[in-house]
């Protein structure tokens, strides 16, 4: 790597005025990610559309819940830049709540399976008694007709859940808990092949040598290791979940219609889509905005994170 | 070989127990009962009796046993006897499972009416889909980094990204509403009986096979490209140049034939995936298949419908995880004898 390319690594050296500059390994990654211009681009527009939903309604302040049939189904006008719904509700106002809740579940939906994953992934490489059990088990959860069973496991199990934690946080914890269980399986794959080859290297084998606990190799040592692959997983996790929750709302069985998700503006507005397109195309224009800019940065972490890749 | 495929077959069946057991557990574990719905005035004796009847009194293995006979056995035999219409056996006595909201109709003859639709919409756009990707795949490996290589992979991560549901609302609006060349939704008494009729049911199917193949050929496109990336740098291809082969030769005769290995495996394990992508595209199309009458009956509680549609798609997933892994045998002997 050139010298220059290393002058743009982020300010994290430890203060000696050395010529060479000090590299780091996440400095060496965020130089590689920066060369793949469609990451880059993924980057800003993810960081844009996070800082909208989080900042938004504190700039726009339209209550997204507020009824006024005077102006039902006005197309995009400078009142309202994404249009109303049948109901005369503000669609940018309805966006920005909806999209606070969409990449929430996509972000606590993508902890629970990283959680999930990783000490499956983790066990199974390390422990070999555990290996084959741990395995099948992750085979068979994959073969699993996800979708469907999605359908039929949120359809049960919505009622009460509802009627114990309220509508909104009922339906969160419903669509979290079940997306999150049901997208853990890659990532044990992953993790578990990464830590079968750390399990064999020099540096695993000198910490058995100065006499380190099982227990202290396998946190201390293996799993700082998969860091890496365990990013890319959970990047690409986030995508996949905001897609499976919207696409549950979509089908009705997600969010309910009264809780604005990007998903269930699309599911609530499915019949003017013909008469009032700009009903569903924003908030579906959300969703794929997002899911796109997430995988773009997913390939380009992938690249940046992998240390074979570099030159 | 028999062997292998023996071991296969032999490694699939604990699998679709333990999915037809998660699918029957799931069911059984849901809070809904089949007396909650019957007026309070019914004592709570004869609600007992109902239950008792319905065999819900019965522990749970025996219970999952019976169900599993019901659908692995009587029922099989009852969609081929209608298929056939050869009586087999006493059907007259065979229990059949019978849907809850559609006057008692047998499940089968629900799913059988439904069938046709999804294959007809998923299968075209499979095969589609299928004859795109591939040659897309290969020829962006073999110029790689060339322009064509690089708006095919953009295209082919857009591809992926966009859900089906906002590919399916945006065909609608451009060629439906702004175009007017394809009806919006699918007309479902259609019946295919001349020429006319012919090109009206291709006509409508086009926009839900568009969408359904859109998304395959940028998964199947990106998978193609790099087997065949990898494919190109092995020594076999510069044996097959320096003996004086052509180029075309050497891609199509070598190349794509040993980097269509894992692609096959790639379409086989995606045929189930395609099927529940069929769910969102019935749904926007009001396309009357398997995906739409799933909808329906967990919307009006129809367990039955609900259970057999999932035992169903359960089936799908495992015979092609068989095919997949048997193809690959078949393929690339290394795998046999591993």
């Amino acid at each position: 790597m050139s010298i220059s390319a290393g002058a743009a690594a982020p300010k994290v050296e430890l203060g000696t005025a050395a010529k060479r500059k000090h590299r780091t390994l996440w400095g060496d990654a965020w130089v590689q990610f920066r060369r793949n211009k469609l990451a880059v681009l993924g980057l800003s527009l993810i960081t844009l559309i996070v800082l909208g939903v989080a900042v938004g309604p504190y700039f726009y302040r339209v209550d997204p819940k507020a009824i006024n049939i005077l102006e039902a189904s006005v197309p995009p006008s400078p009142a309202h830049p994404f249009g109303t719904d049948d109901l005369g509700r503000d669609m940018l106002a309805r966006c920005l709540y909806g999209g606070r809740i969409s990449l929430s579940v996509g972000v606590v939906a993508m902890l629970i399976a990283m959680l999930v994953g990783t000490a499956i992934g983790l066990f199974s490489g390390y422990v070999a008694r555990l290996d084959n059990l741990l395995m099948r088990f992750t085979d068979m959860m994959l073969t699993l007709p996800q979708i469907p069973l999605l359908l039929v496991a949120m359809s049960l199990f919505r009622d009460p859940l509802r009627m114990r934690f309220g509508l909104e946080l009922g339906a969160f914890i419903m669509v979290v808990t079940i997306i999150g269980l049901f997208g853990w399986m890659p990532t044990a794959r992953m993790v578990r092949g990464s830590v079968l080859s750390l399990k064999r290297k020099e540096f695993v084998e000198a910490a058995v040598n100065v006499g380190v606990r099982s227990n202290g190799i396998m946190w201390r040592h293996i799993l700082p290791n998969t860091l890496a692959i365990i990013i890319v997983a959970a990047t690409i996790s986030v995508a996949s979940a905001i897609l499976t929750e919207s696409t549950l709302s979509f089908l009705g069985l997600g969010f309910p219609s009264d809780v604005p998700t990007w998903g269930s503006l699309l599911y609530e507005n499915r019949n003017y889509m013909v008469k009032s397109p700009w009903m569903v195309m924003f908030p579906g224009l959300l969703i794929s905005l997002t899911i796109l800019a997430i995988n773009f940065m997913g390939d380009g972490l992938r690249d940046a994170l992998d240390p074979r890749q570099r030159q | 070989m028999g062997q292998y495929i023996m071991r296969r077959v032999l490694t699939a069946i604990p699998t679709l127990l333990f999915i037809s057991f998660f699918i029957f557990a799931l069911l059984a574990m849901s809070p809904g009962d089949p007396t909650g719905n019957l007026p309070p005035s019914i004592p709570a004796e004869t609600k007992e009796r109902i239950r008792a009847a319905l065999g819900l009194d019965q522990p749970m293995p025996i219970r999952y046993v019976k169900w599993l006979q019901q659908f692995m056995v009587n029922e099989p035999i009852n969609a081929l006897e209608q298929i056939t219409g050869i009586q087999i056996g006493n059907s007259a006595d065979r229990l059949r499972i019978t849907s809850w909201s559609a006057r008692g109709k047998p499940v089968i003859d629900l799913v059988l009416e439904r069938l046709p639709q999804t294959l007809w919409v998923v299968g075209t756009a499979y095969f589609l889909a299928i004859a795109i990707a591939i040659p897309v795949g290969v020829f962006a490996a073999y110029r790689q980094n060339s322009v064509f290589d690089q708006t095919s992979s953009i295209v082919s991560v857009i591809g992926f990204s966009l859900p089906t549901f906002f590919t399916g609302v945006l065909v609608i609006q451009i060629f439906a509403v702004w175009l007017g060349w394809f009806p919006s939704l699918y007309n479902t008494t259609l019946k295919v009986t001349d020429w006319s009729t012919f090109a009206q049911q291709i006509k409508q199917m086009i926009m839900p096979v568009m969408v359904l193949a859109f998304f395959q050929v940028a998964t199947i496109s990106r998978f193609a490209r790099s087997s065949a990336i990898e494919n190109l740098k092995h020594d076999y291809v510069r044996t097959a140049r320096s003996k004086g082969l052509g180029e075309r030769m050497v891609v199509t005769r070598h190349v794509v034939r040993n980097s269509l290995i894992p692609v096959v495996t790639l379409i086989a394990l995606g045929i189930p995936g395609i099927f529940g992508g069929a769910i969102v595209t019935e749904q926007i199309f009001a396309v009357n298949g398997i995906g739409q009458l799933l909808i329906l009956s967990i919307q009006s509680n129809d367990l039955p419908v609900v259970q057999t549609v999932l035992m169903i798609f359960a089936v799908l997933v495992v015979a092609f995880n068989l095919i997949a892994d048997i193809a690959y045998g078949i393929l690339d002997p290394r795998i046999r004898y591993n």
